[in-house]
């Protein structure tokens, strides 16, 4: 947990500071900001806090305060997964190239797959090269088996295949692999709505969920990209990847807080179990240790 | 790329330029909002905090408040710090050795194996032989997707007979000598820099390879982790310069910004768009003009060098001349145009044009206009005043378009005809792009 240690001690350094005195001091406030900044935060909400912080009159209750606020935005969002009886729970991933789609799914697969549930992926990055195939390894290594087309095919036909071979199978879960797109690029766009659409036909519960991953290292860009994702199709929640270096992933406070998507998994490296669900008690406390 | 940024500083530039004294107050309100403006784009704390220290101090002294046009001023001067920052001038590619060793490094997602390919084809421009080696054996798939991207770029690959990257950095330079290949490309795989062991696998592979460039692959998108990642990669393994990628969204380029400042290493290339062709050589003085709003003329000239044929671009300007200009000289005009990217992409590059909302500019026009015209008679295209009614409808049925939209272009095309005559009648010289 390299990233949760290295906040807590740039955070750490901060409650130090903050304990001589916390009223308007510049150089408090000017170390709160920097943490907060570095920490990817975004101005918007390293302003709010700043000024949150600018009224307490103590350390320790500015300390309280900010975590409260931060633990209360993770959580203003709920969430509940309810498997349904008689379907599969589908479940689309979705996400700018690069931020590790193809790994998380393997992730949750075998996660699953060890509760017990019947598992089935779909592999509809029909662009990229050799995409089909980094699936296709997976599936075999987990043996769990894959729907796949052919590279350039229309990727909505092949989940569209891929939940009628679930239902037909009854199978528990159908995870959807898509492809890497940038969110600024509207025709990709429009094939990942299509992809939606296309399910909604065998079933309007279809896809139950459509998880956005991001990666933690980038930064306020991961804001544009839930919004534009988010504004195509309905996200229902966020898959916090690559928080294993040293980026501190503080860009999902501002989604959440504004775009109201919950972060549901966080993928701590690179082992197939390197992957949790997400406690935003923790994952604040941890960042502002007692 | 560099959209928001540039949106928002000529907010700021403009609020300056109106007023036409400056006192000290204007222009510290002046840097607060640049400040801003780069923190939300993703450049680094520290960097921007140096940045403005450094274009407040020469602002203060006697540039500005004595100048007669200080709102211009002030752009200048954060025009000239900008290039500075983005590494002042641009570097190409080194080589070294024969074959010449490219390695690419990076974290997991950055693009590496997507780079490699794109950069064997920017290297076959340059008359480089160019071989991709696959040293990722870990990540599942890589090796076939190197391979599949080699086919495409249609240039070497190796296939590893072992897991090893050791072994791999070892026999290919000697594969790539007897099949008599200039440039070696080799795709590590991605690892963290905080993750000892797999640096340590880096190092010696280096020390095997001995690599001319040791190319660091950034996501362009990177947040204020960029300098950290950066600063580590460079001080493990002494990194020879920066290819940053996926710059064709709406990056706010703060990485480009920070890494060179904080490494000494600079950007030589980016990547800028899905394309196998889409890379570019870093220019830091024409990205800083995009970033302020000033365009950049002279990447748009040297596409348009790229793209258009020299004696297809004589014909035409014979025709225009003789005023014979017909569908079909538009039509491989238009194909011409085409070759040079997508359209919003050539439209950022024009001076004045805001960055921000023509990203999606629809290159579907040019595919219905070459429908239109490729349904049209020899006779048609040559003269298309004989265009009446059903004709119109015949070529509209033909084309799956419909009469409103060839009305338009035939519009379009004559009113281009018309803009050309008195064009060339001015006496200036060469095609109107």
């Amino acid at each position: 947990m390299g990233i949760i240690s290295n906040l807590k001690r740039a955070l750490s350094r901060t409650s130090i500071i903050l304990s001589k005195s916390i009223a308007k001091d510049k150089i408090i406030i000017s170390e709160l900001e920097k943490v907060m900044l570095e920490a990817d935060f975004g101005f918007g909400i390293t302003t709010d806090i700043i000024d949150m912080v600018k009224n307490s009159s103590d350390k320790e209750s500015a300390i309280e305060e900010i975590k409260s606020y931060l633990i209360s935005i993770l959580q203003s969002v709920e969430f509940k997964r309810e498997f349904p009886k008689g379907k599969p729970y589908i479940r689309m991933f979705v996400g700018v190239n690069g931020v590790g789609k193809t790994t998380s799914i393997a992730k949750i697969a075998k996660s699953d797959k060890r509760n017990g549930k019947k598992v089935m992926l779909a592999a509809c990055d029909t662009f990229r090269a050799a995409a089909i195939e980094q699936l296709e390894i997976w599936s075999n290594r987990l043996s769990v088996p894959v729907v796949k087309g052919s590279y350039g095919s229309d990727p909505a036909s092949i989940a569209y295949k891929a939940a009628e071979e679930a239902i037909e199978n009854m199978y528990d879960e159908l995870l959807i692999d898509t492809a890497g797109r940038l969110h600024t690029n509207r025709n990709l766009m429009a094939e990942m709505e299509k992809i939606a659409r296309v399910l909604k036909k065998i079933d309007s519960d279809f896809p139950q969920e459509t998880l956005i991953i991001l990666d933690a290292s980038i930064g306020q860009n991961n804001i544009q990209q839930a919004e534009k994702f988010a504004s195509s199709i309905p996200l229902s929640g966020i898959v916090l990847a690559k928080i294993d270096g040293t980026a501190k992933g503080g860009s999902i406070f501002p989604i959440v807080r504004d775009l109201k998507i919950p972060v549901l998994y966080m993928c701590t490296g690179e082992g197939l179990d390197d992957i949790v669900m997400f406690d935003p008690v923790e994952f604040v406390e941890s960042i502002f240790p007692v | 790329m560099f959209g928001n940024i540039q949106s928002n500083l000529s907010k700021i530039f403009r609020k300056l330029r109106s007023k036409g004294r400056l006192t000290e107050d204007d222009l510290n309100q002046g840097f607060d909002e640049i400040k801003r403006v780069l923190l939300e784009a993703d450049v680094n704390y520290e960097v921007v905090n140096k940045f403005i220290e450094d274009v407040r101090e020469r602002a203060l002294g006697q540039e500005i408040l004595f100048s007669l046009n200080p709102g211009q001023m002030v752009v200048k001067i954060v025009y000239e710090e900008l290039v500075d920052i983005l590494g002042k001038a641009k570097k190409e590619i080194f080589f070294k050795g024969n074959p010449a060793i490219i390695m690419l490094l990076g974290l997991q997602g950055s693009g590496k194996t997507t780079t490699a390919g794109k950069l064997a084809v920017l290297l076959k421009k340059k008359n480089r032989k160019c071989i991709l080696v696959p040293a990722d054996t870990r990540r599942p798939g890589a090796v076939e997707q190197l391979k599949q991207i080699a086919e495409q770029a249609n240039v070497g690959f190796y296939e590893p007979d072992t897991d090893d990257p050791l072994e791999i950095a070892r026999k290919a330079p000697k594969v790539a000598y007897i099949n008599s290949y200039d440039t070696v490309i080799i795709d590590t795989q991605g690892r963290l820099h905080v993750d000892d062991k797999l640096m340590k696998e880096l190092k010696q592979m280096i020390k095997i390879a001995k690599p001319s460039e040791k190319l660091f692959v950034a996501d362009g998108m990177t947040g204020q982790d960029a300098v950290n990642i950066a600063d580590r990669f460079n001080n493990d393994l002494d990194i020879t310069g920066v290819i940053l990628t996926k710059l064709d969204g709406d990056a706010r380029g703060g990485a480009a910004l920070s890494i060179y400042s904080v490494t000494g290493k600079p950007i030589k290339l980016i990547g800028v768009g899905e394309k196998i062709t889409d890379m570019e050589q870093f220019y830091p003085d024409r990205i800083a003009s995009r970033i302020l709003g000033m365009g950049d003329v002279l990447t748009l000239i040297e596409k348009a060098e790229e793209g258009f044929k020299e004696d297809e671009a004589k014909r035409l300007e014979k025709k225009l001349k003789k005023a014979q200009f017909n569908l079909d000289d538009f039509l491989s005009q238009i194909k011409q145009v085409k070759k040079m990217g997508s359209l919003g992409s050539l439209v950022k590059m024009i001076p004045g044009m805001p960055a921000k909302g023509i990203e999606n500019v629809d290159d579907n026009v040019l595919v219905r206009i070459e429908a239109i015209i490729n349904s049209m008679t020899k006779e048609e295209r040559e003269s298309p005043e004989i265009l009446g009614g059903s004709r119109r409808k015949r070529i509209a049925m033909g084309s799956g378009t419909s009469v409103q939209e060839i009305n338009q272009l035939i519009k379009q095309f004559d009113m281009m005809k018309k803009m050309m005559k008195t064009y060339m009648k001015g006496g200036k010289r060469g095609l109107p792009f």
